[in-house]
């Protein structure tokens, strides 16, 4: 009996023996055929993720692999090179522009692609019921896209509009599926997303996750990546990491491979760690930026805002917040962004005292000495409205502390918990400053912001002078009279103070060792992913 | 007996230190909470900031203290909030029984299914972010506990015989609550605001951190500890001394009413 049992405890041990190296044993062949796979932050959740239709600069992160555009940006020359076009001619007018495309490109859904699916992707756009908040403003003036033959088209536009290939590589106009787009409605398509591009589409789950797995019939990569071919990696899972105290930690406890948006003093930490390689890309388009209402007491007197901005020192935000890893902004675009001007750099360097006195003469001044620039025998008082995002609450309390030492006028902060929540905020109009800045390239990324009639006129400033200008220079051919008029607009936008610029926006990506490849398109924001290898 | 005295007056003594620390805010900091000066930021303790800098140079002690003023008021705002809607509701139910009360427990049933700082998020959408409006979303949200525990010490005291002889000499609903049942009930319900305002600085404190309650600059704990976790590495105090504070309070409010409770019941 005790032998039998004996035995029996002999043959469980041996069993479960067996099982664990079975199951060791599988494990590591498993590691071995595991595909390789990259799991990459992203910082916020955006409230849409189609292309076409929706604005956020965080959609094309992951989706310039899934869509190719008809032309692309070199980095370096700044010069347009095909993409899914492979020639293109402007008419000297500058009102149309023929496209010859390639013939040997499938979508991810084995559809061919051609001149019909281009005419198909832009007429989506431009459908005014779709409400495309950026791709559309990206075409401009497109009257007319006509099919030459199966692969040659044209795009007619009724002014001239300068931008045009500049919205074209960019990847709010990347090219979809026309069978994907008509089997799916316009609400459900960003979840079963089909282009051409060296990734598909897989899952989209959200608050979740965005799962990509590569293309295996790519072979038709522009010349602004490195490998033209099917990716090495075989799936990109994108994860949020909103939160922005969690990214250095998942980056460096392995739960990502690369993560956007450091917290600079992350950054300034991970970079004395070796353990962690820093990409910081600079990205050209409007700084991070405050917004003047010009239809708001007393922001609504120039001398105000002159004085805000002379008792701004934006040295100590930059140096404080952003560790010194941005460039201070000086004006309404990035020194990065084409036809910047170095002139915005002489207004308002931090000079209080020459900000109170500006003040003073406004009559707004201290008259029951209880510390506080009074207004009908209340307290002055600067409203701001902060969305969660770019530490602009961390910018803004700074801002507290310098105007209301500085200029002794009470500042209320309100932080927004979403851009439609902002949105809202900006048409209630209640506010002196708002933060909202777009990145682009090229400079009339300016024109829904400063337009008398612009979508986002959150300064509520009209000027027709400067409409004007901002108008004939989308539409101007010649460069240097395009920069001429630009200048003009930069330096307008600072005389009247319409904005407060605070600093040029770096994207500071962390990227684990064994990661390699990473690099991004003109625009600053969207990686090409194509590149991307995995060191064994 | 002794003893229990003793604890009693110790848990009154932190409370009453912490009382005074909101109270005379604007004479103890010796800083303003908001005034920044960030190209000192993260600066390490020295005489002059006991507790260093924060992320954008401010007095960190300085914020603690005025940290106080608006966690400790808020969650006496909510408390107050709280019982008067609790006592109400239960109150009625207690006294009236039949189907007021039925409706009225039934209600208060729904709403204690959901988490009460998801109540306080939905009341915050409805009125709006702020500090007041913040501190009313807590007390609503622990409003529904607090009718719960009237009603129930109502029930306790209106089965007691002398209560039915107050009934037989006829009198009316108001008396029979303001002169008999609620100084019976009154031992337990003070233990129990105690408990409501412990929830409430608790409760505030998650609002705070989530960062719902209005401008980022009004110091509070539970905003200090959000903001100053993302430098645990860098400066530990930033967010290490207002969660000492707040566990701290919240610990001396419970220890108070286990006190009272251990002499009153």
């Amino acid at each position: 009996m005790a032998r039998n049992q004996c035995l029996s405890r002999l043959t469980i041990l041996l069993v479960v023996i067996c099982l664990i190296i079975s199951v060791v044993g599988c494990k590591s062949l498993t590691q071995k055929t595991e595909p390789a796979e990259i799991v990459y932050g992203l910082t916020l959740i955006p409230s849409g993720i189609d292309p076409h239709i929706h604005a956020s600069s965080e959609l094309g992160i992951p989706l310039r692999s899934v869509y190719d555009t008809l032309v692309y940006q070199d980095l370096e020359t700044r010069e347009f090179v095909p993409g899914l076009a492979e020639s293109w001619d402007v008419s000297p007018d500058g009102l149309t522009y023929t496209f010859k495309l390639r013939q040997d490109v499938t979508f991810h859904d084995g559809t061919a692609f051609n001149a019909e699916a281009v005419r198909v992707n832009l007429e989506r756009i431009l459908d005014p019921a779709a409400n495309s908040l950026k791709a559309a403003q990206l075409l401009g003036p497109v009257q007319e896209v006509r099919v030459d033959s199966e692969y040659s088209m044209t795009i007619v536009l009724s002014k001239p509009f300068v931008p045009l290939l500049d919205g074209l590589s960019q990847p709010y106009i990347g090219m979809a599926s026309p069978a994907a787009l008509s089997e799916y409605d316009v609400e459900i398509y960003q979840f079963h997303q089909v282009g051409t591009g060296p990734y598909r589409f897989v899952e989209y789950i959200v608050n979740d996750r965005l799962v990509l797995e590569r293309n295996v019939d790519y072979n038709w990569g522009p010349s602004v990546v490195v490998n033209p071919g099917v990716p090495k990696v075989d799936r990109i899972v994108f994860r949020f990491f909103t939160d922005p105290a969690s990214r250095a930690l998942a980056l460096q406890s392995g739960d990502a491979q690369i993560m956007g948006e450091l917290l600079p003093t992350d950054a300034r930490y991970l970079s004395d760690e070796e353990a962690v390689q820093l990409v910081s890309v600079g990205i050209p388009g409007q700084p991070l930026q405050f917004l003047f209402n010009t239809a708001q007491m007393p922001t609504s007197s120039l001398e105000v805002r002159q004085a805000l901005l002379l008792a701004t020192d934006r040295q100590a935000i930059v140096q404080s917040v952003f560790q010194g890893y941005s460039p201070v902004a000086y004006g309404p675009l990035s020194s990065t962004t084409l036809y910047y001007t170095p002139s915005v750099e002489g207004y308002y360097a931090y000079n209080p005292v020459q900000a109170d006195a500006l003040f003073n003469s406004t009559g707004w001044i201290d008259s029951d000495d209880d510390g506080w620039r009074d207004d009908l025998g209340a307290p002055l008082e600067i409203v701001l409205v902060v969305p969660p995002w770019g530490l602009a609450p961390e910018v803004a309390q700074l801002l507290e502390s310098q105007w209301e030492s500085v200029l002794k006028v009470q500042v209320q902060i309100k932080q927004v918990a979403s851009f439609p929540m902002l949105s809202d905020e900006a048409n209630k109009g209640e506010y002196n400053a708002i933060s909202l800045n777009f990145a682009g390239l090229d400079p009339t990324v300016l024109n829904s912001f400063f337009l008398s009639d612009g979508m986002r006129n959150w300064s509520r400033y009209t000027d027709p002078e400067l409409d004007d200008w901002l108008l004939a220079a989308q539409a101007e051919m010649d460069p240097g009279l395009r920069a001429g008029l630009y200048r003009l607009i930069q330096e307008r936008i600072m005389e009247q103070a319409l904005v407060l610029p605070v600093r040029e926006y770096v994207n500071l990506n962390g990227v684990q060792p064994e990661v390699h490849g990473l690099h991004f398109d003109i625009q600053g924001w969207y990686p090409y992913l194509v590149d991307l290898e995995l060191s064994p | 007996m002794k003893t229990f005295h003793l604890v009693r007056l110790f848990w009154l003594a932190c409370l009453s230190s912490l009382i005074a620390l909101a109270l005379f805010a604007p004479c103890l900091a010796s800083f303003d909470p908001l005034y920044a000066d960030p190209l000192n930021q993260f600066a390490p303790p020295v005489r002059e900031h006991p507790l260093g800098l924060d992320q954008l140079g401010r007095d960190v002690l300085s914020r603690v203290i005025w940290g106080a003023r608006s966690s400790l008021l808020a969650a006496a705002l909510s408390t107050v909030f709280a019982i008067g809607l609790g006592l109400a509701i239960g109150g009625a139910a207690g006294l009236l029984g039949g189907w007021v009360e039925g409706f009225l427990m039934r209600s208060v049933d729904i709403l204690l299914a959901f988490p009460g700082l998801l109540l306080a998020l939905v009341a915050i959408t409805i009125l709006g972010d702020g500090w007041w409006q913040a501190a009313i979303a807590v007390g609503l949200s622990l409003a529904p506990l607090y009718a719960r525990l009237v009603r129930a010490a109502m029930l306790s005291v209106r089965e007691e015989l002398f209560i039915e002889a107050v009934y037989a000499l006829g009198s009316s609903h108001w008396r029979m609550l303001w002169c008999h049942l609620l100084p019976n009930a009154m031992r337990q319900l003070t233990a129990m605001a105690t408990v409501v305002y412990a929830w409430a600085l608790m409760n505030g404190a998650a609002l705070d951190f989530l960062g719902v309650t209005g401008s980022p600059s009004i110091p509070s704990w539970g905003r200090m500890i959000s903001e100053g976790r993302a430098f645990l590495n860098i400066a530990p105090l930033i967010a290490v001394v207002p969660g000492v504070m707040l566990t701290f309070s919240v610990v001396a409010v419970m220890g108070l009413s286990d006190s009272l409770q251990v002499r009153l019941g």
